[in-house]
């Protein structure tokens, strides 16, 4: 802060502050002269009474003293200035680095964060009165209103009224990168005001590094913490059902207040409503499991929600899954194989099972599921990689193949001792059971449903499990019947589909069996994806346009933004905004997009102080007081003020001095 | 005739109505007038008391002696004349107020002490006076005579308000110079410390004289009059003060009062007689006092 004033040549008026000094002395005039007989016992009893008037007396002549130093000081016009304050004709260009992020919805009072920091934004371009200006956004993807710095600041105004908050993330460094940028460009002092609510969970780690001579300042404007409840997760499994699958949907509700909460979580799934309770303690977690049963193929959207709070941005969070009719069945064996027969039975029983012949086991055709009845060991990392690219794979090995192939679908070293599968038969046949916790069986582990394996096997390789392999089923004599990887869908069975090898594919509980180790094995993703980040783009891809119209994108607010078109790719104008966007051809929905509130945005509590950016760069309760003094804060009000205030004292305090006792001046 | 300032013809008659009492004036060395208990030669009987070393031996009993083999003294009762010893205090406060058609406490003083002393040499009495300020100005050794009495009123008419007061000093001063006991009458304004005058005042109790104490205040003494601002100076001092006395009036009062209620209990406990007296009063109206 410095000090200047405006007219210092009437610096001699302070001299009337002298003018109670020369009163006081000139009231101790020489009074009438009064022999008297003894002074000693005056100064005793003089003593005692001085003892609270002379503080009085020297208390009255303080006050008159500072209130004509206050007035005569007032005359000479002083400006408070802030130590950074501009020269006289300095240019100077100015940036509002506004956030309008998600988190700035919240509502503080009557008024949300964002409408506080259009306020203050307004407040700092009428006081500061820059001679170039511009305002970036700050969200997903930071924009400025002007494409460089400009003089119009009457056209800032009215954006700043216009402006809305975008329920997005804030890209912090890219917004502050613009401004250095612009005002680079632009010349003069650089001044720039960051106005946000600094929320913790967005600011914590923004450290940029502020070149030499760029001034900012940090105008918080979140007042509070704001108790909020928000939906941070829903995960239907699996991502991609088939019609009559049930599919377990996990919703996660995350309580970021200081008090335990209860409340209700509704699910939407298809038009299928459900609700929970849900108790969730302060600064916690509550998980709800929703059980949806997909009854029809097709796009299936999905969508959570809680009681509406302070923050009802996050309320809602949204999915969509698609319900596929039929799982695809690559059966790599001909028609004439026993179990090429057997497979064609199945696929003929489940109406959600569809064949899809191979020609080539190396190069399958798109399908969720290969089965290769006769394996003879042949490339093995070639099945591994494809089960790792999301394509289930069911292999049975042939009596010959070797040991190290069945170790290298598991991801296993070869073990040089190992022999290589050798075929047993038994005319009794042998007894084979699932592992009584592998999931893949869990419909029988009740045991209501039979033995999914049940039946005897006459035939079966000799196979050792390797040491990466799960026994999901085995033979009655502890040999391995059926081998899963642990980190892809992946199985080796042992188990014969060769109606003249067993008796198991004429069980009852046969077929119910086998579809659940298909459905197991099922992959859990999905290869379409039906999400976009908010503030981002949509786009959609289309399969191929039969010519019948061109797609339309339905916003959640349903609103139909322009399209443009690459290729296949067609992109919606709009951002982003939290909800089902819906792709439509001749108004019938043929994708479906879900985009949800960014989740770090919920967590409402701001910084304790802005961060610092730097020397160069400080904090500031108030952008128009801060503007005011870089302007220059007149203290002629003050100084008048504090005549008053002193001459009001010296009265009250004459008035009393008049009511007590008159004296005196010792 | 001769005249004197301070004993006018008036107060002479007045003075020939008064009698003094004996019980305020007792010892003298005239026999007859007044009785006293001090034992020595005369022809009243008054007890025997058993001889200690240091009697006189002329004293002794001889008969009772020679029957009881034990030495005993014959005591009478003696007759003295009266010895009164006038202390005035001479400092320049007493010449307070200056300018003023009342009497200054000097002058009332100096008229008292005249009286007094024509009283008691009247009556064949001794006087003494004591004049002092800081110290002992004058002392006129008791006397009973015509002369005696010239020469007090001479000295009372030439005396003038001198510098400071050390009463207590003074007090110190006078007693060896006192020879045998009476009555004490100090005239003073008392600006000092009651309990260091009753410590000077201690040795004069103990030889038996009669105190009175005589306060002299002036009745703008006594409120500090009814006047604006002034600078008070110390008539003895110089010291300047300036001063609003109707601020004052109140916090002045209860500090006298203060003051005089010390003097006046010590004086009660020690059995000496006090009397604030203003300077309007009648100055026979101590003369009373000394005669109760």
């Amino acid at each position: 802060m410095s000090l200047i004033l405006q007219y210092p040549a009437l610096i001699g008026l302070l001299a009337i502050a002298v003018l109670p000094v020369l009163v006081h002395l000139l009231s101790r005039a020489k009074p009438a002269l009064y022999r008297f007989s003894n002074v000693e016992f005056l100064k005793q009893v003089l003593r005692v009474t001085s003892r609270f008037r002379r503080p009085k007396d020297w208390l009255l002549l303080a006050l008159r003293t500072v209130a004509l130093l206050a007035i005569s000081a007032a005359f000479l016009g002083p400006l408070l200035l802030s130590k950074n304050a501009p020269l006289p004709g300095e240019k100077r260009s100015l940036v509002l680095l506004i956030d309008r992020s998600a988190s700035m919805a919240a509502k503080e009072g009557a008024a949300s964060r964002f409408e506080a920091a259009c306020a203050e934004a307004g407040e700092i371009l009428s006081n500061v009165r820059p001679d170039l200006a511009n305002i970036i956004w700050i969200d997903a993807e930071p924009d400025a209103v002007f494409p460089d710095l400009a003089s119009n600041r009457d056209f800032l105004s009215e954006e700043l009224a216009r402006a809305s908050v975008r329920p997005e993330p804030a890209a912090l460094e890219a917004a502050f990168e613009m401004s250095l940028r612009q005002l680079r460009a632009a010349g003069g002092r650089p001044e720039v005001y960051i106005i946000s609510d600094f929320q913790a969970s967005a600011w914590k780690d923004f450290a940029p590094v502020v070149p030499e001579g760029v001034e900012v300042r940090m105008v918080p404007v979140a007042r509070e913490d704001v108790a909020n409840m928000a939906i941070s997760s829903l995960v239907p499994l699996p991502a991609a059902p088939v019609i009559g699958q049930q599919m377990v949907v996990s919703c996660r509700v995350a309580n970021y207040s200081s008090e335990p909460r209860r409340l209700s979580l509704t699910l939407d799934a298809g038009g299928s409503r459900q609700s929970q309770p849900l108790d969730i303690p302060p600064g916690g977690e509550a998980e709800a499991v929703f059980t949806v049963r997909c009854s029809a193929a097709g796009l299936m959207p999905i969508s959570a929600e809680i009681d509406a709070d302070a923050f009802p941005g996050d309320d809602r969070r949204f999915a969509v899954v698609r319900v596929r009719d039929s799982l695809r069945l690559a059966v790599a064996a001909a028609d004439t194989d026993p179990a090429g027969l057997t497979m064609n039975q199945v696929t003929r029983a489940i109406s959600w099972l569809q064949k899809v012949p191979v020609a080539d086991v190396t190069r399958p055709p798109a399908c969720d599921i290969l089965f290769l009845p006769a394996w003879d060991g042949a490339n093995p990392e070639t099945f591994r990689a494809l089960a790792a690219s999301g394509t289930a794979v069911l292999i049975q090995a042939t009596p010959g193949c070797p040991a190290a192939s069945i170790a290298a679908l598991f991801g296993d070293p070869a073990d040089p001792a190992a022999a290589a599968l050798s075929l047993e038969s038994s005319d009794t046949g042998w007894e084979a059971a699932p592992a009584s916790t592998h999931l893949a069986f869990r419909l029988f582990a009740g045991g209501e449903f039979g033995n999914p394996l049940g039946g005897r096997f006459l035939k079966r390789s000799r196979i050792a499990a390797p040491p990466s392999a799960v026994l999901a089923a085995a033979f009655g004599d502890g040999m391995p019947a059926l081998l899963e990887a642990k980190d892809r869908p992946l199985m080796v069975s042992n188990l014969s589909l060769d109606r003249s090898a067993g008796s198991w594919t004429n069980e009852a509980a046969f077929l119910p069996g086998l579809a659940e180790i298909f459905l197991h094995l099922m992959p859990a993703g999905s290869t379409e994806v039906f999400v976009a980040e908010p503030g981002g783009s949509i786009a959609w891809t289309s399969p191929g346009l039969d010519g019948s119209g061109k797609p339309v994108h339905e916003a959640p607010d349903a609103s139909r933004p322009l399209l443009t078109v690459s290729g296949d790719t067609w992109q919606s104008a709009a951002p982003a905004t939290p909800g089902i966007h819906r792709w439509l051809v001749s108004d019938q929905a043929v994708h479906l997009t879900a985009v949800n509130f960014p989740e770090s945005e919920s967590i409402l509590n701001p910084l304790a102080a802005p961060p610092n950016l730097g020397p160069r760069s400080q904090a500031v309760a108030s952008a128009s007081r801060r503007a005011a003094l870089d302007d220059g804060l007149p203290l002629w009000p003050w100084l008048v003020a504090t005549a008053m205030l002193a001459l009001m004292l010296e009265g009250g305090i004459s008035s009393l001095k008049l009511r007590g006792s008159r004296v005196t001046h010792p | 005739m001769t005249t004197y300032k301070y004993l006018k013809p008036d107060d002479i008659r007045r003075l020939k109505n008064y009698e003094f009492g004996a019980k305020a004036m007792v010892e003298g060395y005239l026999s007859g007038r007044h009785r006293s208990k001090q034992r020595g030669s005369s022809i009243e009987f008054h007890e025997f008391r058993q001889y200690v070393p240091g009697d006189d031996l002329a004293q002794v009993d001889w008969r009772v002696y020679a029957r009881n083999d034990k030495l005993f003294l014959r005591t009478f009762e003696q007759e003295t004349n009266l010895e009164c010893h006038a202390f005035i205090d001479c400092s320049a406060s007493m010449g307070f107020p200056e300018d003023c058609e009342r009497l200054t406490k000097l002058e009332y003083a100096s008229f008292f002490a005249a009286c007094l002393a024509w009283l008691v040499v009247s009556k064949n009495d001794r006087v003494s006076l004591t004049l002092f300020d800081e110290g002992i100005r004058k002392f006129l050794p008791p006397g009973s005579t015509r002369k005696h009495l010239n020469e007090l009123l001479v000295t009372l008419e030439n005396n003038k308000p001198g510098n400071g007061t050390s009463i207590i000093e003074s007090l110190r001063r006078a007693s060896p110079l006192l020879k045998r006991r009476g009555t004490l009458v100090i005239l003073s304004d008392f600006f000092c410390d009651p309990a260091e005058l009753f410590n000077a005042l201690n040795p004069y109790l103990h030889r038996g004289f009669r105190v009175h104490l005589f306060h002299l205040l002036d009745s703008s003494e006594m409120d500090l009059g009814d006047r604006g601002v002034a600078r008070f100076v110390d008539m003895e001092n110089g010291e300047r003060l300036i001063v609003h006395p109707q601020t004052l009036r109140q916090s002045w009062k209860d500090h006298l009062q203060s003051h005089i209620r010390s003097l006046r209990s010590l004086a009660a406990s020690r059995k000496a007689d006090y009397a604030l007296v203003s300077t309007t009063d009648s100055y026979f109206s101590l003369l009373d006092r000394l005669r109760d």
